[in-house]
């Protein structure tokens, strides 16, 4: 996941990009990139990978 | 008009195939006819996402209305460029073509719970994984420009099949790219959909982006393709796909390992991801899951997030896993 931005804003949101499961062999986590230059309201916005 | 496939409780039918052959330069003369065209697939009580709506044939778009396009179809033409100064869609809408070029000088806005506008996914993936890449496009995947904004509302849905990526310009495989903002509204989503084999994807550009809760951009499972199950069973695809049966993909994280099989290892960028994960393995009579797409947005302005951006990987069933981008 790849977000490029001026500023990020959030109350609520949730960037995830979390690997598949499965009985024997799941898949590994991805990969979340946030370039801003102000991350205006980062609390409350998880981000999980 | 219409070719609708009929309701089944169990079996699903395709719907048909619609072709009007008019006169280009005349029709163009002419008002926009008000005429509804249909050929949708049937509805099961059990129903899965394969069956797929039928075809619509155009010389070229004059006869669609950009202002009422209710219609339910892949839309085919003899040209693979359309440009409109709005677009209003209300119907089910696949505009179809290789390398479609939709040019919106002003707003485009998809409303609506039926509302939902697919770009590209000219052709069926046979060999898939477990998830939703039932779709891809070819070679070269669509590409939108919109002079305005681009709202989707009241369940409104956008699916973009990207197609190859073009690697030595920009790396992306389809392109929407949004002069101003793109506006969610309630229950309203966009679904990137990587190339299942190639991991070309979508790239959207704007400038403020605004998403609610419940709304946002859905790349669940749409990265690249999980292995086969079917014989001969394959590997997941994907720069860290899995070097034997049965074992998960790997991306930002490596893959788990089947006995001693090894997993998918880490690839691609820290700093600017632009791949997708990649699918698990196959092993007999069981598909390899898909790996999560790529969610990837340029925005220039602000960025409200206060909705989902989700790329995750798909269960792998019995034998294999992935990994999300």
């Amino acid at each position: 996941m790849n977000l490029v931005c001026g500023t990020l804003a959030g109350s609520n949101g949730l960037l995830r990009a979390n690997g598949g499961s499965t009985l024997n062999s799941a898949g590994g986590g991805g990969r979340i990139a946030v370039t801003a230059t102000n991350l205006a309201t980062q609390a409350g916005l998880p981000i999980r990978a | 008009m219409r070719a609708n496939g009929p309701f089944s409780a169990n079996g699903d039918a395709a719907g048909g195939r619609v072709a009007v052959a008019f006169n280009p330069a005349a029709q163009a003369a002419v008002a926009k006819p008000r005429v509804l065209f249909s050929v949708s697939r049937g509805l099961a009580t059990i129903a899965d996402s394969w069956y797929d709506m039928g075809t619509l044939y155009f010389p070229d778009a004059s006869v669609l209305d950009p202002t009422w396009l209710p219609h339910t179809g892949q839309v085919w033409m003899a040209t693979n460029a359309w440009s409109v100064g709005s677009l209003s869609v209300v119907g089910l809408v696949r505009l179809t073509p290789d390398d479609f070029r939709l040019t919106v000088s002003n707003d485009l806005v998809v409303s609506g719970a039926a509302a939902r506008l697919e770009l590209g996914g000219n052709q069926v993936v046979t060999n898939i994984g477990v998830g939703l890449n039932y779709l891809m496009s070819g070679t070269n995947g669509p590409r939108v420009t919109v002079g305005g904004n681009l709202t989707l509302t009241n369940g409104g849905t956008l699916l973009v099949f990207a197609g190859m990526t073009n690697a030595a310009t920009t790396n992306w495989g389809a392109l929407v790219d949004v002069a101003g903002d793109v506006n969610f509204g309630n229950a309203s989503w966009i679904y990137p959909y990587s190339h299942p084999t190639n991991g070309g994807s979508v790239q959207f550009r704007m400038r403020n982006l605004t998403c609610p809760t419940n709304a946002g951009f859905c790349a669940d499972y749409r990265g690249f393709s999980g292995g086969w199950g079917n014989s001969p069973h394959t590997t997941g695809w994907g720069q860290g796909a899995p070097a034997g049966l049965v074992a998960g993909g790997g991306y930002g994280g490596r893959g788990a390992d089947y006995s001693t099989t090894m997993g998918g290892w880490p690839y691609g960028s820290i700093t600017n991801p632009v791949d997708p994960g990649s699918g698990g393995s196959g092993e007999a009579g069981v598909n390899g899951g898909n790996a999560g797409g790529l969610v990837w947005i340029v925005a220039s302005g602000q960025v409200t997030m206060n909705g989902t951006l989700g790329a995750d990987g798909a269960y792998g069933g019995d034998g294999a896993g992935s990994a999300a981008a």
